[in-house]
């Protein structure tokens, strides 16, 4: 276990690298002059002022300096500072991830509080109950997420005015008004990650429900409900914590849009602010932290693959 | 921070009043003593947010900052002129200019002209410490902030609002259903298409025309290097269907120079049929020069005017390649010159033409003006008209001026956009500024209440 552990911590570790290197090298290729961004645009600024946005930027440096600066500076936990605020990238970051967490973690628990039951359910029953979760389940993986994010601010914001339209409070601020704003992106951000989940779930418990074992251990006298719950439904959850893993990385993307839907505060937001001033900083900070967010949760993923099937670490 | 908070933050020598006037501010009294200078006295007891005192000398040293090209400050065009700021105590200075110009009030009264301690004065600092009507108590950056009454302002007894809590929403969406829901009770910029509904729905929608559109050129290389047929783009606009496209009819057409009057207001006309003649004067008899014209994909009122523009173009004769990239690569492409027409929105900082049209015709590094345009002639005119101290001297270099643009097109204008704020109904007493003054109207927050 512990060499697995070593061999996927340097995987990650290297896949962080490539990460960052790759964005730092995408975005100042992009065009899109950052100084020009920072002075407005509007009037007032001269040749003369741009020149000198961009030697306080360091962008009059050779492209190799300001890499070698900047990786040097994130090893030494140093992710840089905004060029539209001053502020460090870091302290930017640690601001909002705390909000994209919460979005995330609520969605995932969502999703798989209805996806595993909704699945099993279908997977036991088979029949009618099948159809249905195939019909609720395409319709939730059909409609784009934007689609159910404006339905549900017109619904639930707009029309009954039952939850806020957008932004977040924090917990420790107002407890309930943290839930309200939370409610509406999460289920939204659930909705087609609960479909998958209920879909692996389903074909996970058929397949399993066919083996051999099942036949074996009801044969043994146990009830249908026992070999089912102990053993059947455990035995599924193989695939279904590998899509988990995946699906909640992937979060990470869609995110993007329920941010802008919702106006949530999360780092999804700061990035797209990010790209809109060229604010390469808070473009690399975020991808980064993106990155290895990503990278953690498949790493999780394949310890609990390991934990759930001995096999795993072999491979 | 958006200079439309730093009017609820800041305050400089002078301000808009809530039409949009230019009035005193930290100064109490303003005295012209000749046409080059200017006597100030500042409120006694001035302080920052922080309890420093406002003095003389930090005025001095703001306005001496802003007038460094190389801190591209928005007021730079105005404060440019000041030759001497001389002290004679903490409250009382006089400002004499190098030249004369009328509108050296009206930049003092800009809201990013404010005046803050000396150890703000840097591009690497946000300035947060003022003297305006409110103070920053909190600032979660592109979420939110949360302003409260200062009350060390010299007009704190007419500010109604104890507290401001402003939330970020950078979808225009989200913004109005952040309305629509009851989250907040005003919002600014609001779309255009949203009128209709926002009105219907039972809340107030209250704009002013100001910012305004053109079709500017690459004059440098190119088709449009000749003036024939920037003049054919001119007569080949159709505004009212381009207002209809991007603003949903909330707008008016331009034919000249915005706010102009008779002689600057009727340059050209909707004529497709001369706009053709032009092009055929131009050596394109049988079909137009294939020209590339550049939008952006983040701005979509621009995006829009420019499809508009687009089938102007091709209606009479053009061959047109439209882009539209994202709003930093457009701007980059258009400082660069690597387009042949582009569609820009412009506002005065001022509203004396011969403050402001200079922007627009002069060399500058900006996107929003014609690559490459300069004409000693029209910089000449509008000199003229700026140090002229006889009004009717004035109005003369400013009609040949209007002239002038009226024949070389270093711009064709488009429309003037009606730009709105909408709010519940327990929101009384905001006004809407006129004419250029328009973005500055949230600073009318501070005489707002609310009621319930």
């Amino acid at each position: 276990m512990v060499s697995f552990l070593i061999r996927r911590i340097a995987t990650a570790i290297v896949l962080a690298w490539v990460v960052l290197t790759l964005i730092f090298f995408a975005i100042h290729t992009v065009p899109g002059d950052p100084a020009y961004q920072l002075a407005g645009g509007d009037s007032g600024f001269t040749e003369e002022g741009l020149q000198q946005i961009r030697e306080s930027l360091g962008l009059d440096r050779p492209l190799g300096e300001q890499y070698a600066n900047y990786l040097l500076g994130v090893l030494g936990g140093d992710l840089g500072e905004s060029f539209a605020t001053g502020q460090p990238v870091a302290q930017s970051i640690l601001r909002r991830l705390p909000a994209t967490l919460q979005l995330i973690a609520a969605a995932a628990v969502l999703a798989i509080a209805a996806g595993i039951p909704f699945g099993a359910w279908a997977g036991r029953r088979r029949g009618m109950a099948d159809a249905l979760m195939t019909s609720v389940t395409s319709v939730a993986l059909a409609v784009p997420v934007y689609v159910v994010g404006a339905l549900a601010v017109l619904l639930f914001s707009v029309t009954w005015r039952l939850l806020p339209a957008g932004g977040l409070t924090p917990f420790a601020e107002d407890p309930m008004g943290f839930l309200r704003g939370l409610l509406l992106p999460a289920v939204t951000l659930s909705l087609a990650f609960s479909a998958v989940v209920a879909r692996m779930t389903r074909t996970a418990v058929i397949e399993t429900s066919d083996r051999d074992w099942v036949r074996t251990a009801t044969s043994f006298g146990l009830t249908r409900r026992r070999v089912f719950n102990r053993y059947v439904l455990r035995n599924s959850m193989n695939p279904v914590v590998t899509v988990v893993g995946l699906e909640i990385g992937s979060f990470l993307g869609a995110s993007v849009i329920i941010e802008r839907v919702f106006n949530y505060p999360g780092i999804s937001t700061l990035l797209i602010d990010g790209v809109s001033a060229r604010d390469y900083p808070v473009v690399q900070g975020v991808v980064i932290v993106i990155a290895v967010l990503f990278i953690l949760i498949n790493l999780v993923v394949d310890i609990l693959y390991g934990i759930l099937d001995p096999r795993a670490r072999i491979r | 921070m958006s200079y439309q908070l730093y009017g609820l933050m800041h305050r400089g020598l002078m301000t808009y009043s809530g039409k949009g006037e230019v009035v005193p501010a930290l100064a109490e009294t303003v005295e012209q003593v000749d046409s080059l200078t200017y006597k100030f006295m500042l409120h006694d007891g001035l302080t920052y947010h922080d309890g420093t005192p406002l003095v003389a000398d930090d005025v001095r040293a703001a306005l001496l900052w802003y007038a460094d090209p190389a801190n591209s400050a928005r007021s730079y065009p105005g404060v440019r002129f000041i030759k001497d700021i001389a002290i004679a105590s903490d409250t009382e200075f006089t400002i004499t200019l190098n030249s004369v110009n009328l509108s050296f009030l009206e930049y003092l009264a800009d809201p990013s002209a404010f005046i803050v301690p000396q150890n703000q004065l840097s591009a690497d600092v946000e300035a947060t410490n003022g003297a305006g009507p409110f103070k920053l108590e909190s600032w979660d950056e592109g979420v939110g902030l949360v302003l409260t009454k200062f009350d060390g302002f010299y007009g704190a007894d007419d500010v109604t609002l104890d507290r401001i809590d402003v939330s970020f929403y950078s979808d225009a969406t989200a913004r109005v259903n952040a309305l629509l829901s009851g989250d907040v009770d005003f919002i600014d910029y609001v779309p255009w298409e949203s009128y209709d509904q926002l009105e219907a729905s039972g809340f107030v929608v209250h704009g002013e025309v100001g910012v305004f559109q053109s079709a500017i050129f690459n004059v440098e290389t190119g088709p449009f290097a000749d003036p024939k047929l920037r003049l054919a783009v001119a007569y080949a606009l159709n505004r009212e269907n381009a207002t209809a496209a991007a603003f949903f009819g909330h707008g008016t057409s331009l034919f000249g120079v915005p706010g102009s009057g008779p002689t600057g207001e009727n340059l050209w006309e909707y004529n497709p049929e001369r706009a053709k003649e032009l092009l055929a004067e131009a050596g394109y008899a049988n079909g137009g020069p294939k020209v590339h014209l550049l939008s952006n994909s983040t701005y979509v009122f621009l995006r829009d005017l420019a499809l508009s523009v687009q089938a102007d173009l091709e209606a009479v004769g053009f061959e047109v390649e439209f882009t539209s990239p994202d709003w930093p690569t457009f701007t980059e492409e258009a400082v660069a010159g690597k387009y042949d027409v582009t569609v820009q929105g412009n506002v005065g900082n001022v509203q004396d033409p011969a403050g402001w049209l200079p922007r627009l015709v002069q060399p500058r590094p900006e996107a929003n003006k014609s690559f490459g345009y300069s004409n000693a002639d029209l910089d000449a005119a509008l000199a003229e008209a700026l140090a002229a101290e006889d009004a009717g001297a004035r109005q003369a270099a400013l009609d040949r001026a209007y002239k002038l643009i009226g024949e070389d097109v270093p711009f064709a204008t488009i429309n003037q956009r009606m730009q709105a704020y909408a709010y519940t109904d327990r929101v009384s007493g905001f006004e809407v500024m006129l004419g250029f003054t328009q973005p500055y109207s949230v600073n009318n927050l501070i005489n707002v209440t609310i009621t319930g």
